[in-house]
């Protein structure tokens, strides 16, 4: 009989640590039933989307509505409008969480063609909508596209959505922020456009978007074109930054959140928020997409101040040096063209007020040569045409910026066109000014040349006609462009009639002391120019 | 930019036209074994501990901190702010860990107080700007009446999602919610957690509404839920519904608010429980002396409007399988109607040869088959010889059409073939009479030709 081994003090110490690990793990819990994703009840009120077109794939969009906390949707995907000629379904899980949203992309698509889809739920199916293919890497197909900024929804009528959404053949259609307004309660200057909250957390943030989206223009232009989207600063506040001071951590999520949700955009799984990125479109051009809100440091917080972040300006300086495409086209949230009033720039919360990420742009795109640079602005709400110069106030025109207008946002208010004046001679790389037209603007893009038009119409009449406010060419390799003459008439000429009366551009001064006071304006207008000439003088002798 | 004549348009209007002139804006061996690899772990436990910061003052239930208000240029914010600093947050010993073993790596834990009437407390998280896309874990813990806030309860959620509940987990837009409708007087614990591996920062979101004081229908607790007749529909209030501390979360199966009915299972075999009335959203089934989320058997969504929804589990006699309504209906009219499919009796039966065994003698084979349990129709005798691996029927003989249970019946069997010596089988097939057409379980005997 063997003696029964007794264990020394150590092996007890060891065994009870080994026992005290063990009931330290928690338990692993519960049973996780097997459920696949399934198609469940609900009903399609807010219309379809898609958007970041590839070659082979597109991003598709839609919203369940349903008191399910789990559901989920078919995406049926089809060469011909009638979705006989079936070539993609899938079944999509949605649920609370993501409030309805449905997105998926779907890959192993044609290149360069239309597409059509509609989602389909236990109870309901969605509108048909179209979508668009980018062409393949090599080819240089001739491309059309347009884009607009600042939708502010209670101010006036989506018009410019609406001719943008019948517009046949649209390879991509641009917002370029503001797609979106935080304020509210708001009463609405046209009939029917009230917003009765104001964005201030994840539900008012849903439920913002939500109503913007009920715009019918809105929802067709979404319906029939892809599209990408930058963000702004009023998708979450009015001019936030890190420290200005910062929205809440609760609020700009929520503002990002609610955009996700909202628009055919995929999620980067290293970054939750990332919306910089670049879409593609053959050989004739390259989207490269700007998150100028998400990044900005150095708000007098001791920082440096930056606009877009070391990663982002890293990757769209690389962008810029290893793109392919004849055109390299910027989805750029802020001006960055300077706009001086005297000698002082006028807004810190554009490029203006980030000089050194400038410069680096600028550099990358004068050091390496960079043809055919085209920044397609939103933020101010005014139509502009502007040279970019080498060194921003002063050089070559190494590319060029059009600033879109907006949808509906109220612009600088003028009076008489002495503001554009002002501008226009204050700022001699800006060759167009117009704060009172609303609209868009449609980009056509070939190898030989870029032609940019910027359509206007009377945001305070749903469904007004659209005309053209002006229109620009700009030829390959030029990094310039000419004003088009034929059937546009002179700056300002084609604006609709403005909301208010202050806003009504004049050709000539209707009274005595406007003409006065025109004149005391032109005066001071000589003066601050030879001010600036001695300045510039006295610059180049130094 | 200011697009609505704020401060920037305004400084840059005046700017401009002050230009203009205008204006101006373990055995020994073993145990020594582990001994090694128990002081290297503590050690290992121990010494990195000394050297980082102390885990987040919410890192215990405990210690739950309440959701933080914020505010907004624009308004009041109604939701509110809940950051879970995960870095140097540990994983819970009590609570488990409702996404599988991988899940709550890291947790902290946030505190809802409690209101006077019922409320619905709704829980979103995902990461910040900046964090990966990976989704968080939540769960959440309605505490019982009268929990001590120093001990609090968290033997089993009640809500509880992220990235292994699918779902909307793990669409494009990946994030996680909780939501629970709460009744007066309950507080609500929030665990957030991330999965091994992750331990970055998670903005959680909370929102929470006062709900119409609803007396609860019958059955809001599993304890009180009352036991239902099998095959029969029954109608279910459901206005009023809540969760409470004996929900056991299943995530592929979430509501708000649940209803709970009792079956006592008689005989062995697959229940099917069936729910008409579209205000019933989900549908589990448990089955043990209590629902716990380790005795889910099975579950179902609502894939339609008007389609039932129904759910099949195995039970014992004498089982318990418990009756899980989830409804997201706030009308406190919502109702639905449930039926419990009883698995058929299942027949048993004697067989017994009649008369000589001699093959010589045997001119037609009558056997006797005794039926009890249930009564069967189309029974079929066949007398079987075994070739090779298989059995050839050589006699065939059929009763008639119904026989009862507890009854006998003489079956002659017709010989189709010339019989020989050996082996042979007695197999009675038939078909209970509750059970549709669908056969019984085949019953034989062997026996030996002389």
């Amino acid at each position: 009989m063997s003696r029964p081994k007794i264990l020394t003090r150590r092996e007890l110490v060891a065994a009870g640590s080994l026992l005290t690990a063990a009931a330290y793990v928690p338990p692993a819990w519960g049973r996780l039933l097997a459920e696949k994703a399934f198609v469940g009840p609900g009903t399609f009120e807010d219309g379809v989307a898609s958007g970041e077109p590839a070659p082979d794939a597109v991003t598709f969009w839609g919203r369940l509505t349903t008191e399910r906390s789990r559901s989920g949707a078919k995406l049926i995907v089809a060469e011909d409008e009638g979705l006989t000629r079936t070539v993609a379904t899938v079944v999509v899980p949605t649920g609370r969480a993501i409030d309805g949203a449905l997105k998926t992309r779907v890959t192993g698509l044609a290149p360069n063609r239309f597409y059509f889809y509609l989602w389909q739920s236990a109870d309901a199916i969605s509108p048909v909508g179209r979508t668009k293919t980018a062409p393949v890497a090599d080819s240089d197909v001739p491309l059309n596209l347009a884009y607009s900024s600042c939708q502010n929804y209670p101010v006036g009528f989506f018009n410019g959505h609406v001719e943008a959404a019948a517009l046949e053949d649209l390879d991509l259609y641009m917002f370029l922020g503001d797609y979106t307004y935080e304020y509210g309660p708001r009463a609405g200057k046209v009939p029917g456009r009230d917003k009765p909250t104001p964005s201030l957390d994840l539900r008012s943030h849903r439920e913002t978007i939500k109503l913007y989206r009920a715009d019918p223009g809105l929802r067709e232009l979404h319906r029939r074109h892809p599209i990408v989207h930058i963000w702004d600063d009023h998708e979450v506040a009015d001019n936030y930054t890190e420290n200005n001071p910062a929205p809440s951590t609760l609020q700009r999520t929520a503002g990002y959140r609610a955009s996700f949700e909202w628009l055919p955009r995929m999620v980067m799984p290293s970054d939750r928020f990332r919306i910089y990125r670049e879409t593609i479109l053959g050989r004739q051009a390259e989207v490269i997409l700007l998150d100028q809100r998400q990044y900005r440091t150095g708000d007098g917080d001791g920082q440096p101040r930056r606009l877009l972040g070391d990663a982002q300006l890293q990757h769209f300086v690389d962008r810029l040096k290893g793109s392919r495409a004849r055109w390299k086209i910027v989805a750029n949230g802020v001006m960055i063209a300077p706009l001086k009033a005297g000698v002082a720039p006028v807004n810190l919360d554009q490029w203006d007020g980030y000089p050194a990420d400038r410069k680096r742009v600028l550099d990358t795109i004068a050091d390496n040569v960079i043809d055919d640079v085209v920044f397609l602005t939103g933020d101010i709400h005014t139509y502009m045409a502007n040279q970019v110069l080498r060194n921003a106030d002063n050089g070559l025109p190494i590319a060029t910026e059009y600033i879109g207008g907006s949808i509906t946002s109220e612009g600088l208010p003028d009076s008489g066109g002495v503001l554009e004046t002002a501008v226009l001679t204050g700022n001699p790389w800006i060759k167009q000014f117009n704060g009172a037209a609303k609209g868009y603007a449609q980009v056509g893009l070939t190898q030989e040349a870029a032609r940019v038009t910027y359509r206007v119409s009377d945001i305070t009449r749903a469904g007004a006609p659209h005309s053209t406010l002006a229109a620009y060419t700009q030829p390959a390799g030029v990094n310039d462009f000419t004003r088009d003459a034929g059937g546009v008439g002179p700056v300002n000429a084609a604006a609709p009639a403005a909301p208010t009366g202050r806003e009504v551009r004049s050709g000539a001064a209707p009274t005595a002391a406007l003409a006065k006071r025109r004149r005391r304006y032109e005066k001071h207008v000589a003066r601050d120019l030879a001010r600036l000439e001695r300045i510039q003088g006295s610059r180049r002798k130094r | 930019m200011s697009c609505h004549r704020s401060a920037p348009v305004a400084a840059l209007s005046a700017a401009l036209l002050t230009l203009s002139g205008v204006a101006a804006a373990a055995a020994s061996a073993l145990v020594l074994a582990l001994t090694a690899i128990a002081a290297a772990s503590v050690l290992m436990l121990a010494l990195p501990a000394a050297a980082q910061a102390a885990p987040p003052a919410n890192d215990a239930p405990a210690g739950a901190t309440a959701f933080s208000a914020v505010s907004a240029e624009n308004g009041a914010v109604a939701e509110r702010e809940g950051l879970a600093e995960l870095a140097e947050a540990t994983p819970d010993a009590g609570a488990p860990r409702c996404l599988g073993a991988r899940s709550f790596a890291r947790t902290v834990w946030f505190r809802v107080p409690a209101a006077s009437a019922p409320q619905l407390v709704r829980v979103e998280g995902t990461g910040p700007s900046g964090a990966s896309a990976d989704v968080p874990d939540l769960a959440a813990y309605v505490q019982p009446a009268a929990a001590s806030a120093a001990a609090p309860l968290t033997a089993e959620p009640q809500a509880c999602d992220g990235a292994a509940a699918g779902g909307a987990a793990t669409s494009a837009d990946p994030a996680a919610a909780v939501e629970l409708r709460v009744p007066a007087g309950r507080d609500v614990l929030v665990q957030a957690g991330r999965s091994e591996g992750q331990s970055e920062r998670i903005v959680l979101d909370l929102r929470t509404e006062a709900l119409e004081a609803l007396p609860g229908p019958i059955g809001d607790e599993a304890t009180f839920a009352p036991v239902i007749a099998r095959e029969r529909a029954v109608a279910v209030p459901l206005g009023g519904a809540t969760l409470t501390q004996e929900d056991p979360a299943q995530p592929r199966c979430a509501a708000a608010g649940t209803v709970w009915r009792r079956v006592n299972a008689k005989r062995d075999g697959t229940h099917t429980i069936t729910v008409r009335g579209d205000a019933v959203g989900a549908l589990t089934a448990f089955v043990g002396q209590a629902p716990r989320a380790d005795n889910a058997l099975a579950c179902a969504n609502r894939t339609s409007r008007s389609a039932p929804l129904s759910v099949s589990v195995p039970a014992k006699r004498r089982d318990v399988i418990w009756v899980r309504l989830g409804t997201e209906a706030m009308s406190k009219d919502a109702a639905a109607r449930v039926t419990v499919a009883s698995p058929a009796p299942e027949p048993r039966f004697g067989l017994t040869l009649l008369g000589s065994r001699k093959v010589a003698r045997l001119r037609t084979v009558r056997a006797r088959v005794s039926v009890s349990g249930a009564a069967v129709r189309r029974l079929v005798l066949r007398l079987q010889r075994r070739a090779g691996r298989r059995f050839v029927t050589v006699a065939v003989g059929r009763a008639a059409a119904v026989t009862r249970s507890g009854r006998k019946v003489t079956v002659t069997l017709e010989r189709t073939r010339r019989l020989r010596r050996g082996a042979y089988r007695l197999r009675v097939e038939a078909s209970p009479v509750e059970a549709n057409g669908r056969p019984a379980r085949a019953s034989g005997r062997t026996i030996r030709l002389r």
